[in-house]
């Protein structure tokens, strides 16, 4: 038992270390990086505003911070390729003490950590918007925390297939789109034809979507059972990202 | 003395069908610089990735400090230390900053990491350099934060991966000193390169694979005694072959010949090379390890 608890200790340290490194000193040395992640939720809700006035609003938020999520998640996908195959540094950690989960999990928060103004703008604005309680902002920031461990274990899943440093740049741009703006995360499940929803729940981040969208109140699925959709997809995604993870090359 | 790393009959065949490594057995003893020369793709890397817990071989054995690579790769990894070839340090973060993060994540404490950062750091003399951000580091520079990183964990095996690859030669002697440096104290070192000079300069045994397989292993001295020749005689140029196997053996390297011969009839050569026609350039040299190498791999001329 003692012997666990170390272990989970020294884990959570290196976790900890690795998103200091990765993340708080990155944003710290090149501030401007946390607003690409921000940007382009922000315009889009901007125009969802302009076109769509007040009532239109509050998914606008919704979208928004999911979307804000969604790239700040998915983009471990192309770090965690570039450190392989670009820096080489992993291979520094697999020849040694450092756990896979550890350093996973430590590039999975310094990534998040860019992200993290925006998301806490769009929650701070959805709870004043919405006039929120402190119950409803705890349910939105848990889901979020699920929907952070599903996307960027889909991300590190989607890592071990790039080879090349040519693979870098090409998953992420197109995951963050389909899963943070094409899915209904700006729009409820409700909007689509019903052939279409059961595509969409194929996306990760409709789970969300609904969940955040019954919690501030607005009309929307079973948020229980989606909310049990989203944690068997995360399992999936860590489950999977834990196969694929090529910690000791074959 | 111990043994740093032992592999018996090892073979790596790649998903695609590359044969990286053909039964290749290796002993290489403690606290020495030990080096392994190849050509690129030679199988220098599998190997090293393999003992070093990072790569798993297809057959064969191979056990680093007494432990196997297979089923104590934990042991292993507690007590060694890797520099992977032509990795590159963080273009944000500096070089203090590399070294805290790398002992803090294998379990350091933070005062013990901050004191070591700063003593490796020293050591290398790159304390000028270490709250500079890496981005702006020479190549020499970039390299010695990967290096700082590996030293500072104090392992019993130091594995190295064509550590000075694209190093200019003052950086590269001052790699060297770093690298016997940590000898001295008492470190078993690994080096792959395929710059000979280097392994000549530092290695206490050497061994050459070529295609996967060892071709010749042992100390310098020894291996350059395997072949016949005290001589090298270098020649770029249209020379009559037939006539020149009579000096001794010709290997073909590029567009380079070399003929390995003795002192003496290195003379005769010469005198004959010097009334040849024009267009011709050669030189005369000792039997070096770059040549024990181009003799062993090269192209042969019967």
């Amino acid at each position: 038992m003692r012997l666990l608890i170390k272990r989970i200790y020294y884990g959570i340290r290196t976790a900890i270390i690795i998103s200091w490194f990765n993340g708080i000193l990155s944003i710290l040395r090149s501030p401007l990086s946390a607003l690409t992640f921000f940007i382009t939720p922000l315009s889009l809700v901007f125009f969802i505003y302009i076109f769509g006035g007040k009532s239109a609003l509050g998914y606008g938020l919704i979208g928004g911070l999911i979307s804000s999520m969604v790239s700040s998640s998915i983009i471990v996908e192309t770090d965690a390729s570039f450190i392989r195959i670009v820096l080489k540094i992993q291979d520094m950690f697999v020849a040694s003490p450092v756990s896979p989960i550890s350093y996973a999990a430590g590039l999975a928060l310094s990534d998040l950590i860019p992200g993290l103004p925006g998301v806490v703008f769009f929650i701070a604005f959805l709870a004043i918007y919405n006039n929120l309680n402190a119950i409803q902002i705890f349910l939105i920031i848990l889901s979020l925390v699920i929907t952070w461990a599903n996307i960027s274990s889909l991300g590190f899943f989607i890592s071990t297939f790039a080879r090349d440093p040519r693979d870098l740049w090409v998953y992420a741009p197109i995951l963050s789109v389909i899963l943070g703006f094409i899915s209904p995360v700006y729009y409820p499940l409700s909007f689509l034809p019903e052939w279409a929803r059961v595509i969409a729940f194929l996306s990760p981040t409709t789970y969300t979507g609904e969940i955040i969208r019954a919690i501030v109140g607005f009309p929307s699925e079973n948020a229980l059972y989606l909310f049990l959709g989203l944690l068997l997809y995360t399992f999936l995604f860590i489950y999977l990202a834990g196969k694929r993870m090529r910690w000791k090359e074959k | 003395m111990g043994i740093a790393i032992e592999a018996i009959n090892l073979t790596k065949i790649y998903k695609s069908g590359t044969k990286a490594l053909d039964n290749f057995s290796l002993v290489v003893p403690e606290k020495q610089i030990f080096s392994i020369l190849g050509r690129n793709g030679a199988g220098k890397t599998t190997f090293t990735k393999i003992v070093s817990t990072i790569l798993k071989a297809t057959s064969g054995e191979a056990y680093v400090l007494g432990f196997n690579v297979e089923n104590e790769e934990k042991e292993i990894r507690k007590r060694i230390s890797v520099v992977p070839q032509e990795g590159r340090p963080f273009s944000l973060q500096t070089p203090f900053e590399h070294v805290f993060m790398y002992l803090v994540s294998r379990g350091w404490s933070i005062l013990d990491s901050r004191r070591k950062a700063l003593e490796v750091l020293d050591m290398l003399d790159m304390k000028a350099y270490k709250d500079t951000i890496c981005g702006n580091l020479s190549g020499g520079l970039r390299q010695s934060v990967m290096l700082a990183m590996s030293i500072a964990t104090e392992p019993e095996l130091l594995l190295l991966d064509e550590p000075t690859i694209g190093l200019d030669p003052i950086a590269r002697a001052g790699m060297w000193g770093i690298i016997q440096k940590l000898k001295s104290m008492g470190t078993s070192i690994f080096l792959t390169t395929h710059y000979m000079e280097e392994a000549e300069m530092l290695s206490d045994n050497v061994a050459i694979i070529d295609q996967g397989k060892k071709i010749v292993e042992g100390p310098v001295g020894e291996i350059k005694s395997k072949i016949n020749a005290s001589t090298t005689i270098l020649i770029i140029g249209s020379v009559d072959l037939e006539e020149l196997q009579n000096y001794g053996k010709i290997v073909k390297a590029g567009s380079t010949l070399r003929l390995f011969t003795d002192e003496k009839t290195s003379k005769e050569v010469v005198s004959k090379l010097l009334s040849e026609k024009e267009g011709i350039s050669f030189s005369v040299r000792p039997i070096s390890l770059e040549d024990v190498f181009i003799y062993l791999v090269g192209e042969v001329i019967d």
